[in-house]
């Protein structure tokens, strides 16, 4: 080959065999990047899940909070007159016999649990709810509201001010609302 | 694309040179039809408003994909309906106006007015079709119940119409890139250079976009009532950004090896990989692969901030963050002289504290280290508030040591602050040298008056300055060439010659030391004692290394 030949030898402008390597490499990066993103969305769905489990909680609970003192309440369990007219015996009657018995905690294919309160030390409470009930301290208080954990022993027998949480997949609390019960 | 002229100095206009002269050159007695082309849609006339319109467009379109995106949240959109509605129908009315008027125009488009009948040329092109979809759902939900959804798939369309913008940036870029390889044009693509063209300013702003809104996420997902409504949004945009971010990286480290001193496959790119910038965009990514993987180890939730930044990734086009690692490099010794002071100052108060103050505030000042946060808020002159001296004692010594710290705090402001005026004048002095260079033959080319547009934007000089600079330069010139014809003995014989002269010397000394290594010439000159003592402390002193 003469120095001529070289120099018109024509350039090379296609992908050599190093630019495909990195075209697939590019590719394999995009849908990794593609297939975490649909991990952390399906994940996301689950915490989704999870407020509107609470949601539906929340708007049964107020909905019920209206008219629970009322004479025929349909809800007896969860009525202001009911005896002895705990939480737990309203929670397990709506568990049971309501709407909200179809409810589906997604991290893990059951219903969702009523916790004391969420603990990122300990996952197990992933998409559990968390009822708090507030209580108003008296007038000129340095603190208005004292924030303590809803029992099972708990009355129900007068209105009550109430917090509603679910856990999010890593354990942090996440607030759906406050309502009158 | 680059064009070959060659500005003569009797010519020259700072303003034309910098590409400043806005005016754009459209007689006003054309016919209204060809006025209104040249001023709206033709590329080819500088200083028009086609740049103009097609920025506003590509923003309004933007717009338009975004509120399509919150269209899809409830909790946005139902409260904000009527918005919604109104910037849509303001939208397609902005995006009607520019079909007709394209319409209108296409007999002046080169691209169509040698067709038989141009604005059928101009309907049928792709570009047309694009624009006549991105408006045309909306005039057909009027005469045809179309599902919403549809509604709204259709409207993504006006993405496309960005097209108008990227195609004629790609085409450009192909040109500059001619039988060159994917490697170089990939280079081009993802680093500045004079193959990038206008694709690569796109790519920055693409790129500058996505910072922006990412880092808006990370900012919006820390509000409470936000995060609860758009968490799925974020989880969509933050998997979109990575991939982005990602793929821009890897680009990057790919290309490296066409970088100027970056040469070896291997380390070329680790050269490349452990520079500031390349090492921002890893940070940029990594919190998002490592949360990914290593979530069901460790709660790793508080790498999600590190997102933030992301924020760095903007100062790759801006020279400042250069200038200041530059500046704190030249003053480090000092610096960290002053340093050296302030934490001994600092260990010095905090004892002082401690020992004064323990015995009458023992849960303040608990111990030394404790004790180190009152010296810190003491010496800043920041003074919280949350602990102060108590006895005679301690409070005569605060009050010294707060007069101290005034002092030895202010040092390394000051001089970071003399040392970015330094290297400012620094810059124009050697913009100085060389536009004296430049200047010799009576001419500026084309390479050259490109040199001249880059310093200026990087130093953001002002037509004024500029034209300030060059007049310094043509005045010192003249008088250089004028003394240059004259001997020695002529010269001694006008003593305001003779500063001239040797200002001109000690400039001229002054470039060589600029266009030479640095250390370079020291060591040429101490190998063989060329130079005496004197004499090198003379050069050190003109290099103003004395």
């Amino acid at each position: 080959m003469t120095p001529t030949d070289a120099v018109n030898e024509p350039v090379k402008t296609g992908m050599n065999g190093y630019d495909m390597a990195f075209v697939g490499l590019m590719t394999l990066l995009m849908v990794i990047v593609f297939w975490m993103t649909t991990m952390n969305y399906q994940e996301g769905m689950k915490t989704e899940v999870a407020k509107r489990n609470g949601e539906a909680w929340a708007q049964w609970l107020t909905t019920a909070g209206t008219t629970r003192f009322d004479e025929g309440f349909s809800h007896a369990p969860c009525s202001g007159k009911a005896e002895p007219g705990t939480w737990g015996e309203c929670v397990a009657y709506i568990k049971s016999q309501t709407e909200l018995k179809s409810l589906v905690n997604t991290f893990f294919d059951k219903p969702p649990e009523l916790i004391a309160a969420c603990n990122k030390e300990d996952l197990s409470t992933t998409g559990g709810i968390v009822f708090d009930n507030l209580v108003a301290t008296p007038p000129g208080s340095a603190i208005p509201v004292i924030v303590k954990p809803l029992t099972a022993d708990d009355l129900i027998t007068a209105k009550l001010q109430l917090r509603i949480t679910v856990c999010d997949k890593g354990g942090y609390p996440i607030k759906i609302s406050e309502f009158e019960f | 694309m680059e064009t070959h002229k060659t500005i003569y100095l009797k010519d020259l206009n700072v303003a034309s040179l910098l590409g400043k002269d806005q005016e754009a050159n459209i007689s006003k007695d054309l016919p209204m039809r060809k006025w209104l082309f040249s001023w709206l849609l033709d590329p080819h006339i500088p200083g028009n408003m086609q740049k103009s319109v097609d920025k506003w467009l590509g923003i309004l379109i933007v717009a338009n994909l975004f509120t399509l995106l919150f269209e899809h949240v409830p909790a946005v959109f139902e409260p904000h309906k009527a918005w919604f509605h109104w910037f849509d129908i303001f939208s397609v009315a902005v995006f009607t106006v520019e079909y007709l008027m394209r319409l209108y125009l296409a007999p002046e488009d080169p691209e169509f007015n040698k067709k038989k009948f141009a604005r059928l040329g101009f309907v049928s092109s792709p570009f047309a079709i694009i624009d006549f979809l991105a408006v045309a759902p909306f005039y057909l939900q009027a005469f045809l119940p179309i599902d919403l959804r549809v509604l709204r798939a259709l409207r993504l369309l006006r993405i496309l119409k960005l097209f108008r913008i990227v195609v004629p940036a790609y085409n450009d870029f192909q040109v500059l890139n001619e039988g060159r390889t994917f490697r170089q044009k990939v280079h081009a693509l993802v680093f500045p250079s004079k193959f990038g063209g206008e694709l690569q300013k796109i790519f920055d702003i693409f790129i500058g976009i996505w910072v922006l809104l990412s880092v808006m996420a990370v900012i919006l997902e820390s509000v409470e009532s936000i995060h609860y409504i758009l968490n799925l949004q974020f989880v969509i945009l933050d998997g979109v950004a990575v991939g982005i971010f990602s793929l821009e990286y890897f680009l990057r480290l790919y290309a490296s090896v066409e970088e100027p001193g970056h040469k070896g496959a291997f380390m070329g790119r680790f050269k490349q990989a452990k520079s500031p910038a390349t090492f921002i965009d890893f940070i940029a990514i990594l919190p998002f692969f490592l949360e990914v993987f290593l979530h069901h180890l460790l709660d790793l939730r508080f790498l999600r901030v590190f997102r933030l930044s992301r924020l760095l990734k903007l100062t790759r086009n801006s020279d400042a963050t250069d200038v200041l690692f530059r500046v704190i490099a030249r003053e480090w010794p000092i610096m960290s002289a002053a340093a050296f002071i302030m934490g001994l100052l600092l260990v010095l108060t905090a004892s002082l504290g401690y020992l004064l103050e323990h015995d009458a505030q023992p849960e303040k000042f608990e111990n030394i280290p404790q004790s180190i946060y009152w010296a810190v808020i003491t010496l800043a002159s920041v003074g919280y508030g949350d602990i102060s001296p108590v006895t005679p004692l301690g409070r005569a010594m605060t009050s010294v040591l707060a007069l101290l710290g005034i002092g030895i705090f202010a040092i390394p402001a000051a001089l970071l602050a003399s040392a970015f005026s330094d290297e400012l004048i620094k810059d124009r002095e050697a913009l100085k040298a060389n536009l004296f260079q430049i200047l010799k033959d009576g001419k500026i080319v084309e390479s050259e008056a490109h040199y001249i547009r880059q310093e200026a934007e990087r130093m953001h000089l002002t037509v004024e300055e500029l034209n300030a600079l060059i007049d310094t330069v043509m005045k010192e010139k003249e008088i250089e060439d004028n003394l240059q014809a004259l001997p020695i003995h002529t010269i001694a014989k006008r003593p305001e010659h003779a500063v001239e002269y040797f200002k001109t010397a000690i400039s001229e000394l002054r470039q060589l030391g600029m266009q030479m290594t640095p250390g370079e010439f020291e060591e040429a000159a101490k190998t063989a004692d060329r130079l005496t003592a004197s004499e090198m402390a003379l050069w050190q002193q003109i290099q103003g290394k004395s």
